[in-house]
């Protein structure tokens, strides 16, 4: 009762930070009912978007308050009235603190326990002078707010917007992309190297987390060892306590090693890792021998394709979806402009002519290229075929020309070859010691002699009499 | 191969160089840099290069912000953070340590690094990280030696190679 009917603000967040109770200050000083705000999952302490009709955005305590100490700080609504009012509050920890030690014994690598905080806010709301002189002495509120913006531009950076394209394939993958967002179930790209799956992936988180609050956790498969496997997975078991709801992603899963590739599916299999995952994989096309990311025709191991291919998307090609080319290259063309002097407008017709007759080995990446190329060539406001790269021009070239039938290999005659060679330097080997020589080769003196005498090495007996 | 190491005053590139020479691995040049701004144009020198980037109060917003662009044009540079410690631990007297160790991890992981060094006395899962890219760049070499001329490939197979010539 003392603290329904107290003056000030009052509210308790659990450990898992819900609202778990509020008194009639605080519902007033937001403008809602009680039951509105009870239950409600309050978000890391920081500015909330002035547009947002969210309330509770600013209400999260501090993450010390919720690791056991007691804090000060500032809390912050979005009013009815749309206004952002800011009030100064105290946050009491409700359970003691508690420590867990790992094997490190660092003190930097103790387990985060959060508990619940009561949190009292102040009646009176801060002035903007108070306000700067609040968060510019309480440095957690900045590293909260540098990490909430920089996840705020990531997620503009892979807007499902930015999955460009219209053709059919496109609206299948966007498709695919809304729903993985949506489920939060394990994923696994295939595609070709260079046609954005790190990008699709990213796509998928963000568009998940739309309060930009999860962390996203990328491997690169190429490089991974056992020992930053077990750390990333230590590190995703320490957040589990608050939140559980970032997103491991691997690059390039099929460059893991099969010790690797067995260590991860049994973590999946086992629960070890909560978190949803993401695998991206490449798809080499046939007959294509380029490498990519380093190594080449590595194998995904069959347990960890079934765990992580509850959903599968699979990357259309460039080629097979030309129709989209001239949205992406102009969606490049605007990024290149973006922060540069030069300006240039758009692509001449002949231009995208040219880009639609491209096979497109490289995928969008090799796109992305060709257009930044293309635009610092540019001395004009557009586009033209000259200003494009010259692997362009080679590429047209050699196709439009008739192919050459293939050479015949006469077979005789090249292991005729390697094998003079061979006896040549056995020979040399050895001295010019032929028993010696016929021992290197595996062969008996005489049939070493006739070898030497047909392949015109040494000269007949019946020579070497007359 | 090289480290391409970012970093306002020389204290991790030479605890980097001692953590080489302790591995073993000699072979590593070290090329320091003062500035992101550097960072590019060495990067288009030696695309193979590993980039090492310390991170503190002052550069913390830049680093995040710029990192995703240069993983834009090259994807697989493997890179690595070496963290201010002292940054993390004195501005926080309200908050553990190991609270803003891991969202500051987590935030620079998701930006691009691969791996997150706290102390330049431990240094060993960085250098780790550099001899699995050197594998990964040997053998991208090889298969591009081997795909520029097969019978070269054949005839280098070939046992007792002419020497002398």
């Amino acid at each position: 009762m003392l603290l329904e009917d107290a003056a000030r603000p009052i509210y308790v967040v659990s450990s898992d930070r819900k609202i778990a109770y509020c008194n009639r200050g605080l519902a007033e000083w937001l403008g809602v009912d009680a039951g509105h705000v009870i239950g409600r999952r309050v978000e890391y302490h920081s500015e909330p978007d002035a547009t947002g009709t969210e309330p509770l955005f600013g209400l999260c305590p501090p993450p010390g308050a919720l690791d056991g100490h007691e804090t000060k700080g500032t809390v912050t609504c979005v009013q009815r009235n749309s206004r952002l009012v800011h009030r100064r509050a105290q946050f009491i920890p409700l359970i003691g603190k508690q420590v867990r030690t790992n094997q490190d014994h660092s003190a930097m690598e103790d387990s985060r326990h959060a508990c619940s905080v009561m949190a009292i806010v102040e009646t009176a709301n801060l002035s903007a002078e108070e306000l700067t002189q609040n968060l510019s002495s309480e440095s957690p509120d900045e590293l909260h707010r540098a990490i909430r913006r920089f996840r705020r531009g990531q997620s503009g950076r892979f807007a499902p917007e930015t999955l460009l394209g219209e053709s059919p394939v496109m609206q299948r993958v966007r498709a695919q992309v809304e729903c993985a967002a949506s489920s939060k179930t394990n994923v696994l790209i295939v595609g070709r190297c260079g046609s954005g799956r790190t990008h699709l992936a990213k796509a998928i988180h963000y568009a998940s987390d739309h309060e930009h609050q999860y962390p996203l956790l990328p491997l690169n498969g190429t490089v991974l060892t056992q020992d930053a496997l077990r750390r990333t997975v230590a590190k995703l078991q320490q957040a589990e306590t608050a939140i559980s709801r970032e997103t491991l992603l691997i690059m390039n899963v099929d460059q893991l090693s099969a010790d690797l590739q067995t260590q991860l599916a049994e973590m999946l299999a086992d629960k070890q890792i909560s978190a949803c995952c993401i695998g991206t994989m490449t798809e080499q096309a046939s007959g294509d021998d380029r490498p990519c990311d380093g190594q080449n025709g590595d194998q995904l191991d069959p347990l960890l394709g079934n765990m992580l291919s509850t959903i599968t998307i699979r990357v259309p090609r460039l080629i097979d979806r030309l129709e989209d080319v001239p949205l992406m290259a102009q969606f490049f063309l605007e990024s290149c402009n973006q922060g540069n002097t030069k300006q240039v407008g758009g692509l001449a017709p002949e231009t995208a002519d040219l880009l639609a007759l491209y096979t497109w080995p490289g995928e969008v990446a090799e796109l992305k290229q060709v257009i930044e190329q293309a635009h610092a060539n540019c001395p004009g406001h557009r586009i033209e075929p000259k200003d494009l790269p010259d692997v362009i021009h080679h590429a047209l070239v050699a196709a439009s020309l008739t192919h050459r039938p293939p050479e015949p290999v006469d077979l005789d005659a090249f292991l005729q070859r390697v094998e003079r060679e061979l006896v040549e330097r056995a020979m040399q080997q050895a001295n010019g010691n032929k028993t010696e020589a016929a021992r290197l080769l595996g062969l008996s003196r005489p049939r070493l002699y006739r070898r030497l005498v047909q392949l015109g090495l040494t000269e007949s007996p019946e020579h070497q009499e007359t | 191969m090289e480290w391409i190491v970012c970093e306002a005053k020389p204290r991790w590139a030479p605890a980097l160089r001692v953590a080489c020479i302790r591995n073993s691995d000699s072979t590593r040049r070290l090329r320091e840099v003062r500035g992101l701004a550097e960072i590019k144009q060495q990067l288009l020198l030696r695309p193979a290069a590993l980039l090492a980037i310390e991170v503190g109060h002052a550069n913390f917003t830049e680093v995040l912000n710029w990192l995703p662009g240069i993983r834009d044009s090259l994807p697989n540079v493997p890179t690595a953070a070496l963290l201010d410690f002292s940054w993390v631990h004195s501005e926080s007297p309200g908050e553990m340590t190991s609270t803003r160790i891991w969202l500051v991890e987590m935030a620079l992981h998701e930006a691009g690094f691969d791996h997150v060094s706290t102390s330049p006395r431990r240094l060993r899962e960085v250098i780790e990280l550099g001899s699995r890219w050197a594998a990964v760049v040997a053998k991208q070499q090889a298969s591009e030696k081997a795909t520029e001329s097969s019978l070269a490939d054949l005839w280098a197979s070939l046992p007792w190679q002419p020497t002398g010539h």
